[in-house]
């Protein structure tokens, strides 16, 4: 009986019934199934629609409106402009600019969907106007652009963190290792590629010593909005929260100053923070619901201890978790995916010994894969969309450079302290 | 009925934006109050989660709806044929409809046990009714929105299936064909 609703959600979704919905609706049968009465499952929702009432979830919109600030601030243009400038004596330079300016970019922003959409038609019409390869080109923008996901601030950190009650500063601290060796590796994977096959990048050029400093003048602002905000999240002074409030308030200050943020455009982003937290708080009130059916049903404690039961090395339950989070990934969006699995996954892994920290990245950098890889890829379909480039030209290029991305995961699994060292060297929260 | 519906999603977006801003002026008030003059803003931790997050978040569920921001797994949906694609697309708008609805029951509970028990929060001891009330509100919105694109699924112009969504759904004409596009 207990199985009734798992099995109704996966077929409400395989439907495409939205993702939301369906886990609230199937939790909704569960927990009627399970306690036969109506009071209790009023109670539950009423619950549910009052969880949004929580500080720490404040983290979200602020994560999120600082990234649509910083772009809306024109921030990213001249981050990749100063990174373009930089490397274009490199042969393949400009899809490594496009992967440090995601990179950087991600260090003002929590979303890395923001990330795609605002660098891929910047990167993409430069490369293209120099003679760079679509395959190469969309594919340093798709997985340079995962690269938000690790780098703090981010939001399915956020969202990871409130799921398992884990520190949310340290998480983000936890993040910013891996995220510049993957960022490194991005760029030796394209040093590689344009080596192997010279035909996806033009010869390089080389740009004036002088044009090189002006735009490395320009950014400043988003270096110093970078700095403060790591700073404060590593030194503890300030809340996530605080940090998300400070940053989107400083992004938005920044463009007003510069005098690019408009009026319709600081509406705009704030719309657009509304419809994306939103979206995101409707999975976790979903989330929430199925979570409560699950906690009454107590099949995450059945799955651990079945598990525990088989005896099987650690190390087999965490390559196991892995591969699923990678096949789940390929069709489902990385929040819901997160929300839907870690009630399951975390308790397991934590029983064997895992570090919450260390899964945590592990698990960004799993749903990393996800969001570029066929056939869903959210990241692939916003660059598709909006650099107009063929969807399987994105998988073209994302399939080669996702290679960096599981070597970043193999470095983490074999070197945890990539992940929970720097942490560990914090003094506040 | 059209035209009411969407000066109240109008409205109701307003509101949502206003209380994303004020939100980070007021933690930003807050933190800088805080570690720089040992001065933090009496209440701006309690109304900015119990008043400002809620408002937000479901003034702006319409909205997030007609902008075509549900997510929504479509592996097997797009290999179907259009007939059976059309029946589960109905399928998943009457699933919607209902769960939107049926949320409207705690929803309106909420704001009655808010208001019944007198409940505040405790610094300054504002009411919490007034807040709740953007529950049901927002709800009612977003499910009449849904039941309104009920008949558009088949010339799919319903938004629960729009993806990725149109970038300014304000800028769209709310007065009958908001979402009928193509």
């Amino acid at each position: 009986m207990i199985a009734l609703p798992f099995i109704a959600l996966v077929v409400t979704l395989l439907l495409g019934v939205p993702i939301a919905f369906a886990l609230a609706g199937t939790g909704i049968f569960g927990i009627y199934l399970l306690k036969g009465n109506w009071d209790i499952v009023l109670e539950v929702l009423k619950n549910a629609l009052l969880f949004v009432a929580d500080y720490n979830l404040t983290t979200i919109p602020m994560f999120i409106l600082m990234a649509f600030f910083s772009s809306s601030s024109g921030l990213a243009r001249d981050l990749y402009t100063a990174a373009s400038n930089w490397l274009a004596h490199v042969r393949g330079g400009l899809a490594i600019a496009t992967v440090f300016a995601c990179a950087i970019f991600g260090a003002m922003s929590g979303a890395s969907v923001a990330a795609a959409a605002v660098m891929a038609p910047l990167a993409m019409t430069n490369m293209r106007r120099l003679g760079y390869s679509e395959v190469l080109a969309a594919g340093s923008v798709s997985v340079g652009a995962t690269l938000d996901i690790l780098i703090p601030p981010s939001v399915p950190m956020v969202i990871y963190g409130l799921a398992t009650q884990t520190s949310i500063g340290r998480l983000l601290v936890a993040g910013v290792i891996p995220g510049i060796i993957l960022g490194i590796l991005l760029a030796l994977c394209i040093l590689v590629w344009v080596t192997i096959n010279p035909s996806h990048a033009p010869k390089a050029v080389r740009v004036p010593q002088a044009e090189r400093w002006r735009s490395l003048w320009k950014i400043w602002p988003s270096l110093m909005l970078i700095l403060i905000v790591l700073l404060l999240l590593y030194t503890g002074v300030a809340t996530p929260t605080e940090v998300g409030a400070l940053g989107a308030f400083m992004a938005g200050l920044i463009g007003v100053v510069m005098k690019r943020l408009t009026w319709h455009g600081a509406l705009q982003a704030l719309r657009e923070t509304i419809r994306t937290s939103t979206m995101i708080f409707l999975i976790m009130i979903g989330a929430n619901i199925f979570g409560y059916f699950m906690t009454l049903s107590r099949v995450p404690n059945h799955v651990v201890e079945a598990v525990m039961a088989m005896n099987l090395n650690r190390w087999v339950i965490i390559i196991g978790i892995t591969v699923v989070y990678f096949l789940i990934s390929m069709v489902m969006d990385e929040i819901p995916l997160l929300l839907i699995t870690l009630p399951l996954t975390f308790p397991l892994v934590t029983s064997v010994g895992f570090d919450p920290i260390w899964f945590g990245v592990l698990s960004m950098m799993m749903v990393a894969m996800g969001l570029v890889f066929p056939p869903v890829g959210m990241i692939a379909f916003v660059v598709s969309a909006t650099a107009k480039v063929d969807l399987v030209t994105v998988y073209r290029g994302t399939s080669v450079m996702i290679i960096s991305i599981f070597i970043a995961i193999v470095l983490v699994m074999i070197f945890p302290e990539l992940a929970v060292w720097l942490p560990t060297t914090m003094r506040g929260k | 009925m059209e035209k009411v519906l969407g000066r109240f999603e109008k409205w109701s977006t307003h509101v949502a934006v206003l209380s994303i801003f004020i939100m980070m002026i007021l933690t930003t008030a807050d933190a800088i109050g805080r570690y720089l003059f040992s001065f933090p803003l009496p209440g701006a931790y309690e109304v900015t989660e119990k008043y400002l997050m809620v408002i937000a978040v479901y003034l702006g569920a319409s909205y997030t709806y007609r902008g075509g921001s549900t997510i929504r797994i479509t592996l097997l949906v797009d290999r179907l044929p259009s007939r059976a694609r059309m029946v589960l697309q109905v399928f998943a708008q009457v699933f919607s409809i209902c769960y939107g609805f049926f949320l409207l029951v705690p929803a309106v509970e909420c704001v009655l046990r808010a208001y019944s028990q007198k409940l505040t929060v405790s610094s300054p001891p504002l009411p919490l009714w007034p807040p709740f009330t953007a529950i049901p509100i927002g709800l009612l919105l977003m499910a009449l929105f849904m039941l309104r694109d009920l008949p558009r699924v088949r010339s799919g112009g319903s938004a629960l299936f729009r993806e990725g969504g149109s970038s300014d759904v304000m800028a769209e004409d709310t007065s009958g064909e908001a979402g009928a596009r193509p």
